[in-house]
């Protein structure tokens, strides 16, 4: 599977034309170009260049970046502590809020809470949310001057971005548990429970929210990695300096080694997500282990 | 007497009119989607009358009149009755004929998508074997990267330009089809009718598009609504990286990127499109939970 991945990673140069062309400046002469292939092996067969290009990404070597002449693949890691504080931040902050909202929503059903919590689910899947960042950064920094617009790392300029990814995500953590904990509810095993004599809370949050959550857990995890790779928009914004705001930038400048690392990083920990999450779904609840394809 | 109560007398009518009817009775039931599905056919007729009731042509510069307010702000006129832009065009204008280029890139990548992921999925559905297993592979690979990140890399690729667009967000969008019908497919396959109508010397084609294909409308028509939705999102979030329809061209996602320099001058640059891609979407995803309420409740857990 990682390898078809790097295979389209590696095939991507090649797809945009000639590499040697693209990235010289279009006054290089002949010679020019021809000896940057040779230094860059553009030109020998692609299989030689493909598995030079494997050969060298499994011992984690990604060539340099043309545009700060360093490892690309240090770069990237230089760039994902900000990432990671960015995703982090924004996925705990849309858990703890939507798990109790959703919960509530669902124990009072059709209550004003409900509808404002499917309000709220609705405006997070149709808003684009690079949009909602702007509103955010428009009524809190420059209206009320509250927290800075961009910059960062550090706590203060976490917030923004973070709000406007863990808005999106709340929308949809917040729909899940509502249907997830609707259909608990209405269990067999929640009415043995009742019958026992436990009190009503034990029996929502010990027998009711354990099994609810299974499936939001792994819709968090899954949205994980959706998160890593849509951090590109929200960075650009917020110019958060991870590698999101990287990779674009590396597009930008047509700086490919560096473009091949952040992707093919990206991607892998995008398949590795789901697989950890595939196994602790199946792990946590045997009887999905069916009806998890399609 | 309204259509859907009528329609509600003869319920049982056999065949394709009547299947359709009862589409129709069962949308109308829900609210939300009957809103939706009136907003969004005015959002249609607006972004296709744009060339006769755009106020102003939406590449026109004025220079003198830049970033005007709206008409009901002060210093507003009623000339830009949504405001102007950096370069003194008309917002108003651009919504209108960028509606009609967001709405044509959307479409056409959902209409792709669909095709080309229900024929993956149908023949790996129905081959089965080894050509399931290579074709399922490449669903995975191309599941294998987040969807912006696919998108994205594709258009670095392939340039900015609308076919382009369409093509990436093709490439991005078919996945979710071929799994599906895939899916449908193997749950059909071996149904007692399928069996009869080969015991009749049925040939695969036949079986195929009438007795298959038929059964995969309606989860079909529920994901194409949904991915529309998502795609009107995609193309905007593309064009605002600068990775999608390129300038002069008006699309909502290119008036956000236009806009966001000067956010805090003039917030209205990036309001109105900002609106219209969410109303849109609103609308769109109305009608797709209408759609696939009526036409298969299994499908609750993909949207």
């Amino acid at each position: 599977m990682l390898l078809v991945v790097s295979f389209v990673v590696f095939a991507m140069i090649f797809l945009s034309g000639d590499p040697a062309v693209l990235m010289l400046p279009p006054e290089a002469t002949a010679e020019e170009v021809a000896s940057f292939r040779h230094a860059y092996g553009f030109d020998d067969p692609l299989l030689v260049q493909y598995a030079r290009f494997l050969g060298n990404a499994l011992r984690l070597d990604f060539g340099r970046s043309i545009r700060y002449d360093e490892p690309a693949l240090g770069l990237v890691l230089e760039r994902l502590p900000a990432t990671l504080q960015l995703s982090i931040f924004s996925v705990v902050l849309a858990v703890v809020i939507a798990i109790p909202l959703g919960m509530i929503a669902a124990l009072r059903r059709n209550s004003p809470i409900d509808h404002a919590a499917s309000t709220l689910a609705i405006l997070g899947q149709s808003m684009p949310n690079y949009w909602l960042g702007f509103l955010l950064v428009y009524a809190i920094s420059v209206k009320l001057h509250l927290l800075p617009t961009s910059g960062g790392p550090g706590l203060r300029y976490v917030i923004l971005p973070g709000l406007t990814i863990a808005f999106a995500l709340l929308a949809l953590i917040t729909r899940m548990t509502r249907s997830s904990m609707l259909e608990v509810l209405g269990q067999d095993y929640m009415r043995t429970a009742r019958a026992k004599g436990i009190r009503e809370s034990a029996v929502i949050i010990r027998h009711g929210l354990r099994n609810a959550l299974l499936p939001v857990v792994t819709l968090v995890a899954l949205q994980f990695g959706y998160i890593l790779g849509g951090a590109v928009v929200i960075e650009t914004i917020f110019a958060w300096p991870g590698l999101g705001l990287l990779t674009i930038q590396a597009i930008y400048n047509r700086d490919y080694p560096l473009v091949q690392a952040a992707v093919l990083f990206l991607a892998t920990s995008f398949v590795l997500i789901n697989l950890a999450t595939d196994i602790s779904y199946q792990y946590l609840d045997p009887r999905l282990r069916r009806s998890n394809h399609g | 007497m309204t259509a859907a109560s009528q329609v509600r007398k003869h319920p049982a009518k056999f065949g394709f009119a009547g299947r359709w009817a009862d589409l129709a009775h069962s949308i109308a039931r829900s609210r939300l989607a009957v809103l939706g599905l009136v907003l969004f056919a005015c959002i249609l007729i607006l972004a296709l009358t744009a060339p006769w009731i755009a106020p102003h042509d939406p590449l026109e510069q004025e220079l003198g009149e830049t970033l005007m307010p709206p008409f009901w702000e002060t210093g507003g006129s009623a000339k830009y009755l949504l405001g102007s832009d950096h370069l003194g065009r008309d917002i108003l204008s651009r919504l209108l004929y960028g509606a009609n280029v967001s709405l044509r890139v959307a479409g056409f990548a959902s209409l792709f998508s669909l095709i080309f992921g229900v024929a993956v999925g149908l023949a790996a559905g129905y081959a089965g074997g080894w050509v399931e297993a290579a074709l399922m592979r490449g669903v995975d690979v191309f599941l294998a990267f987040p969807l912006i990140l696919l998108a994205l890399a594709l258009a670095a690729i392939l340039g900015p330009s609308i076919t382009n667009l369409i093509i990436v967000m093709t490439l991005t969008g078919w996945m979710i089809y071929a799994r599906i019908v895939r899916s449908s497919v193997l749950s059909i396959k071996n149904q007692e009718y399928i069996d009869a109508a080969r015991a009749v010397g049925a040939t695969h084609a036949r079986i195929l598009f009438r007795h298959i294909l038929p059964n995969l409308v309606a989860p079909a028509l529920v994901l194409f609504t949904f991915g529309f939705a998502q795609f009107i999102i995609l193309e905007s979030a593309l064009s605002f990286l600068g990775l999608g329809v390129p300038p002069p061209e008006p699309t909502w996602g290119r008036m956000l990127y236009d806009g966001r320099d000067v956010l805090t001058v003039a917030p209205w640059v990036i309001t109105f499109p900002g609106l219209a891609i969410m109303v849109t979407v609103l609308c769109v995803n109305f009608i797709g939970d209408g759609l696939r309420d009526a036409l298969d409740p299994r499908l609750r857990r993909l949207a």
